[in-house]
């Protein structure tokens, strides 16, 4: 694949160009004091060309929204629906590597099988531009044990690497390569040197590492060996909260829900997941899965196990944002090492 | 765009009370809009109230004319009991059909034994009418039923002419029975004696509640079945029937896509043992 | 497309998230990490603040009710109608007879409007809200041990403390954000001590669990402190240079014995030992408190208490430690704190104080009352005697939250007129004369005051649904009965603080970051994390003995169970939010009771089984929660149900302090429905 360079400067005339061509240009912002946040930069501005960490939300929540109407509610007693449509082109910048991994994921998952309209419409009109992380984002990220930073390896259309003098950019997809070949007086080739410094970044973040054994790691949850100790803390620690679900780059479960108001309204969906009781609770009250711990441990196999299988990679991207925003201190990181210590 | 999420229209032509919290709707889709509906027994589809949601309903009959199709409603909750306030000539939604059906193929000139629970025989109902509508291409058939009380049986005059097809028994229990009953009482497992099939080459097919269908395949793998050639239909909570809303996910396989009906090895890999 | 920054509504934490809005729509939450109190950290009910706001059943439109039923009217004609109603009360019966109940729901700017409008325009001191069901014991109990009732200390010490005394308080179902301090505590090796009827999610892990009986508190606690000082495990030099009144108060705590309260409290005098010791012995040693102590005839009492054992100890006035009451609402602090009380203006300044009351009257240009008003509960003994003629209610269901529905109910059916502000037709609005449509959190600028004394700012995310905001309503009033306030909540903190020498230095300007902790004494005073520190407010702690006294009513052969109530994780009060989000009444659709194993098999109890609760006051049909989480004899239940509401069960019996009911002890019985 063919590299390019970019300078600062240009990289600030090439956002300029690329917002006239969207409807909504989602870039990471500083809301009130420290909170990184995606938002629209296009009509707003202000958006933050490099940053430090990761956004408290990943870029989900514009593709999978917590709350999302798909249907006009036309009628009751006709039973009138009509598709709530969501056209908008959305350019997507300062995606990090290990959130752009999770879009692949989804990708994956949403247009296989039967496709997910809502999803595929968005999608579809969607371009990511990839930043690469030059530091480890906060102490509870693990993107580089999960395969999915510092640097995307695929599933972006542009991918902007970090440099001293500037910035590495490398085409993912033909939307991609069409940007460097629209804007090519931005571009020049990159140099030796530029290499060099990336290589020299993904030596250091491999530094102080230890490759995670994920296969070894399903077997271990395959087979039922992770010691019920494990299950039991994960079960007491959780309040349900569903903050895990709700900021996981990879969690897609959602549940369907009317809201009438007379004979009009509108049928929503919204984010839904494996914590809850009730996510697997039938109409007449008998559940599959009565222990609290049940519910962890779905989610934990889902992504460390089933999707292994499924996908060839896990689908926990190591950003970490379970971790910190969990009240009863469960830690996937934790939960990792310690299967794989005792396994 | 084809949008899998649109509910395609179909109009109530029939309420049939079937006991006091079930009634079977017979269902027509506006097949010059949408073309006829084609599925194969043992699928379901998701039916939609506008402002109650949707919910899943496996198809409780086989197609009829220009697609006509049944499902039985027991009143359970918010979206079940607005239904049962709908008419006739009233309209909902469906869409659909999804999930497996059962290894048709496979059954031919084997003998089959239904085991159904309570509001379980739904399900179970439009492989039977398939069954009797190939009836020459298949062995022996008995119909295990039980319910709660005498007054909970569904489909009583169709399970009267079930009784008069060639090779063919049907055998009823109830819990409470009342006075005028005068057959069998207890779980269905305390039918299974009366089976007169050859358990090495027959198929079982069970539906019913969880607990029922966990003792029903415990007895019938003592009976001397074949775990492969026991299938039962599996109950899971589910909001889109296109396996992605993640509600009936089991171990890497969603009910609503593998399932909803499954040989008892299936259910062993997905971790549900009898 | 925005993300505006605000303040949780729902328990009195006080977690900041955004709201994600999108074409004028809230589509979801996002956490607030910079946020010093919640930290990115949320619980299921803040995750899903926005679902209730945008529901179909908000009240749009102000209702008035004509023979009987509610028609759809104008704001204008609405409003002038009720400013002609009360003028006509007040002109027939005197100020009196009318009375405000604000809410804590609302924002301190509104509140501070609120009570106000009942001063200076109605011009009585009846104005009170629901901290009379929660935390007014805190009020007047801490203010007469310490000289501020309040929150002594701050949350972020918790998870350094040693020991943590968690008593009457279940922090992970309802303050969940504290319940992960105290999860993140017991993580860093602090020793947990839980005293609750209830083997609460902390009991899990602590190193003490007391399971005593409802309304045993004082007992309990008087033992520790007998124990403690018997064995010399008190700080001497504390009580000597810091407090006045040990001698006496010795006096009457030294006959509670461990062992002499075995049977009122149920609980092994080794235990108390165990405790006492841990807690007296452990560096950083604090208490956590809420409703189970606050909610009894003896709920100022068992304030006292709490503050007589970290006295004992010495485990107040200094960081890492004192006296955490969780407050229930999001702004029953602030409430409290605008002086929606009837004895105080804002900063609990008394209406009594000749000096206050003129620096008010010269303020608002009026002639203020001279005597104290009716607390909220006298308020429903007025309405019924018939002194009481009109209740003006904002944002509070009194049918569902106030103890013996069928008693208030009387009260309200006794009034001439009935005002209710509310979101949702809430039962007490059915019955209301007119109802007028509020606003939520996220249609209004404003503050919120959380349990660790912080003001936070609250912040408009999009337009009031019905059109205004309670501020607004309350204003629009009040110029129609020629009187003129502003209702610009800016404005107001600015009038409050010029008021307030408690809260001097607050500011929107100054609350844009992290808020402030009062007192806030000036413009360049930095807040306060720990109070007390080098002296109590009041100058010296003082001991006051409290004696132990049992509940107003005990159980006997007729009815043989203690029933007690409380709040659980995905419900919020009467639920009118809560029930409104999908996924939290999902959780957790209806009332149940928790009953023990060993009293479900006596009375041959199934949990399939619909069981009827039974007291003097009246009966629910609920399914039984067989569970040995709840102590035999004991029987727990929550009232989040409108439709099968607990309070009907719940005794109106009070405190003769502050008048709070006993929502924690009452008798029941458990019947099968068939019998």
């Amino acid at each position: 694949m063919q590299r390019f360079f970019i300078t600062k400067e240009n990289l600030k005339v090439l956002i300029a160009s690329l917002k006239k061509d969207c409807d909504e240009f989602i870039a990471p912002k500083r809301e009130h004091l420290d909170d990184l946040v995606f938002g629209d930069a296009k009509n707003e501005g202000g958006e933050l060309l490099e940053y430090e960490g990761n956004s408290v939300i990943s870029p989900r929540a514009f593709l999978l929204p917590q709350t999302e109407p798909l249907f006009e509610i036309q009628s009751v007693k006709n039973c009138g629906f009509r598709p709530i449509e969501d056209k908008k082109t959305r350019i997507f910048y300062g995606v990090r590597p290990c959130d752009i991994k999770a879009i692949s994921l989804m990708k994956e998952f949403f247009l296989q099988g039967i496709e997910d309209t809502f999803y595929k419409q968005k999608l579809e009109h969607s371009v990511f531009i990839s930043l690469a992380c030059g530091k480890r984002c906060f102490a509870k990220s693990f993107c580089n044990l999960m395969d999915a930073g510092p640097v995307a390896k695929e599933g972006f259309d542009l991918q902007l690497i970090p440099l001293s003098r500037g910035y590495l950019a490398e085409a993912g997809s033909k939307k991609g390569s069409q940007i460097i070949q629209k804007n090519k007086k931005l571009f020049s080739k990159a140099l030796p040197d530029d290499e060099k410094e990336i290589k020299a970044l993904l030596k250091n973040f491999a530094e102080r590492v230890k490759k995670i054994d994920f296969k070894k790691l399903a077997n271990i949850m395959q087979e039922d060996k992770v010691s019920p100790e494990v299950w039991d803390d994960i079960g007491q620690r959780c309040v349900v909260c569903s903050g895990c679900i709700t900021l996981c780059p990879t969690c897609s479960c959602f549940s369907i829900v009317d809201r009438l108001d007379g004979d009009k309204g509108v049928r929503l969906r919204y984010c839904d997941g494996c914590p809850y009781a009730g996510f697997t609770r039938m109409a007449g009250g008998s559940t599959p899965f009565p222990l609290h711990k049940e519910h962890i441990r779905r989610f934990f196999e889902h992504k460390l196990n089933v999707d292994l299988q499924r996908y060839g990679t896990p689908s926990c991207v190591g950003c970490g944002r379970c971790i910190q925003a969990c009240p009863g201190n469960i830690s996937i990181k934790k939960f990792i090492d310690t299967v794989i210590l005792n396994g | 765009m084809n949008n899998e999420y649109l509910p395609k229209k179909a109009i109530i032509e029939k309420i049939i009370q079937e006991s006091s919290d079930t009634k079977t709707f017979l269902l027509c889709l506006n097949h010059r809009a949408y073309g006829r509906l084609k599925y194969k027994p043992g699928q379901f589809l998701m039916l939609s109230l506008a402002g109650f949601g949707e919910a899943p309903f496996t198809f409780a009959s086989i197609p009829g004319k220009d697609g006509r199709f049944q499902v039985s409603v027991r009143r359970v909750g918010a979206l079940t009991n607005a239904l049962h306030q709908f008419k006739e000539k009233d309209i909902v939604g469906v869409r659909g059909p999804y999930g497996n059906t059962f290894p048709l193929e496979k059954l031919k000139k084997k003998d089959l034994l239904f085991v159904a629970g309570g509001c379980g025989i739904a399900p179970l109902r439009s492989l039977i009418q398939y069954v009797f509508k190939h009836r020459k291409e298949y062995g022996k058939i008995e119909i295990i039923y039980g319910c709660r009380t005498p007054g909970d049986r569904f489909y009583r005059a169709e399970m009267e002419s079930w009784q008069n097809n060639p090779d063919t028994k049907v055998h009823l229990t109830v819990d409470e029975p009342d006075e005028k009953w005068g057959g069998s009482c207890g779980v269905v497992c305390v039918l299974f004696p009366k089976i007169k099939l050859n358990p090495k080459t027959s198929f079982a097919f069970i539906c019913g509640p969880a607990l029922m269908i966990k003792f029903a395949i415990r007895d019938i793998l003592k009976f001397g079945f074949k775990e492969p050639n026991i299938w039962a239909s599996l109950e899971r909570y589910m909001k889109c029937g296109i396996g992605k809303c993640g509600h009936c996910y089991l171990k890497g396989k969603y009910v609503c896509l593998d399932g909803p009906n499954f040989s008892y090895s299936q259910m062993k890999e997905l971790g549900i043992e009898a | 497309m925005k993300r505006v920054l605000t303040t949780c509504p729902y328990c009195g934490v006080g977690c900041g998230f955004y709201l994600d809005v999108r074409d004028g729509r809230i589509v979801g939450i996002i956490p607030s990490k910079s946020n010093i109190v919640s930290k990115g950290y949320l619980c299921v009910k803040g995750w899903h603040a926005h679902e209730p706001v945008e529901h179909p059943d908000r009240l749009k439109k102000p209702l008035i009710k004509e023979n009987g039923k509610f028609k759809e009217a104008s704001w204008g004609s609405a409003l002038d109608y009720v400013a002609g109603r009360l003028k006509e009360l007040k002109d027939k019966y005197g100020p009196d007879a009318l009375s405000v109940c604000t809410s804590a729901r609302c924002t301190n700017e509104e509140n501070f409007l609120m009570m106000k409008f009942a001063r200076a325009v109605l011009g009585t001191n009846n104005v009170d809200h629901c901290a009379r069901t929660c935390h007014v014991p805190t009020v007047a109990g801490l203010n007469q041990s310490f000289g501020s009732g309040a929150s002594t200390n701050s949350y972020d010490e918790i998870p350094f403390m040693d020991c943590i005394l968690i008593i009457g308080s279940n922090p992970t179902e309802a303050h969940p954000i504290v319940g992960w301090r105290v999860r993140t505590a017991i993580d860093n090796g602090t020793k947990i001590i839980v005293c609750d009827p209830r083997k609460i999610l902390p009991a899990e892990n602590a190193s003490v669990y007391i399971q005593h009986y409802p309304g045993s508190d004082i007992a309990l606690i008087n033992a520790m402190i007998q124990f403690i000082v018997s064995e010399g495990l008190h700080d001497k030099e504390f009580i000597a240079k810091r407090t006045e009144g040990f001698d006496v108060f010795w006096e009457v705590v030294k006959d509670y014995t461990p062992e002499s309260i075995r049977d009122t409290t149920g609980v092994e005098p080794a235990l108390i030992k165990q405790a006492a010791k841990l807690y007296a012995t452990s560096k950083r040693s604090c208490i956590m408190y809420s409703l189970g102590m606050t909610e009894h005839t003896v709920g100022t009492d068992n304030v006292i208490a709490m503050a007589n054992l970290s006295m004992v100890c010495g485990h107040v006035g200094k960081e890492f430690s004192g006296l955490y009451p969780m407050r229930g609402q999001n702004n029953v602090q602030g409430a409290c704190d605008m002086g929606a009380l009837p004895n105080v203006y804002s900063g609990y300044q008394p209406v009594t104080d000749e000096d206050v009351r003129k620096k008010f009257e010269n303020a608002w240009a009026v002639s203020l009352p001279t005597a104290n008003g009716l607390t909220l509960t006298d308020m429903i003994f007025k309405a019924i005697e018939g002194s009481l003629k009109c209740f003006y209610i904002i944002g509070e269901d009194q049918l569902r939250t106030d103890p013996n529905t069928h008693w208030i109910e009387k009260a309200l059916d006794s009034l001439e007129f009935l005002v209710v502000q509310e979101i949702f037709m809430s039962e007490t609005a059915k019955k209301a004369d007119v109802v007028l449509p509020g606003a939520s959190f996220a249609e209004k600028d404003g503050t919120f005051t959380c349990a660790e004394r912080r003001f936070q700012r609250v912040r408009k995310a999009i337009e009031p649904i019905a059109g205004k905001t309670d501020g607004q309503i309350i204003c629009e009033l009040a110029k129609r009965l020629g009187y003129p306030m502003d209702a610009d909540p800016e404005q107001a903190c600015a009038e409050m603080a010029s008021l307030t020498p408690l809260f001097r230095g607050v500011s929107f300007k100054r609350l844009e970051e992290n808020g402030l902790q009062w007192p806030v004494y000036s413009k360049e005073h930095p807040g306060t994390p720990v109070v007390h520190l080098e002296k109590f407010i009041r100058g010296l702690g003082k001991f006051i003995p409290v004696k132990h006294k049992p509940p107003a009513e005990t159980p006997d052969s007729e009815y043989p169970f203690i029933l007690t109530t409380g709040r659980m994780l995905f419900h919020y009060n009467t639920g009118t939010m809560t029930r409104r989000t999908t996924n939290l009444l999902r959780e957790h659709p209806r009332n149940f009771v928790q009953i023990n194993p060993l009293d479900a098999q006596k009375l041959g109890v199934k949990s399939e089984e619909k069981v009827r609760v039974k007291t003097r006051r009246g009966e629910l049909e609920v399914w039984p929660e067989v569970t040995d989480k709840i102590k035999a004899g004991v029987l727990w239940m929550p009232f989040h149900f409108s439709d099968q509401p607990t309070n009907v069960l719940t005794n109106n019996a009070f405190d003769p302090v502050c008048r709070i009911g006993e929502y924690k002890a009452c008798a029941a019985r458990v019947e099968k429905p068939s019998s």
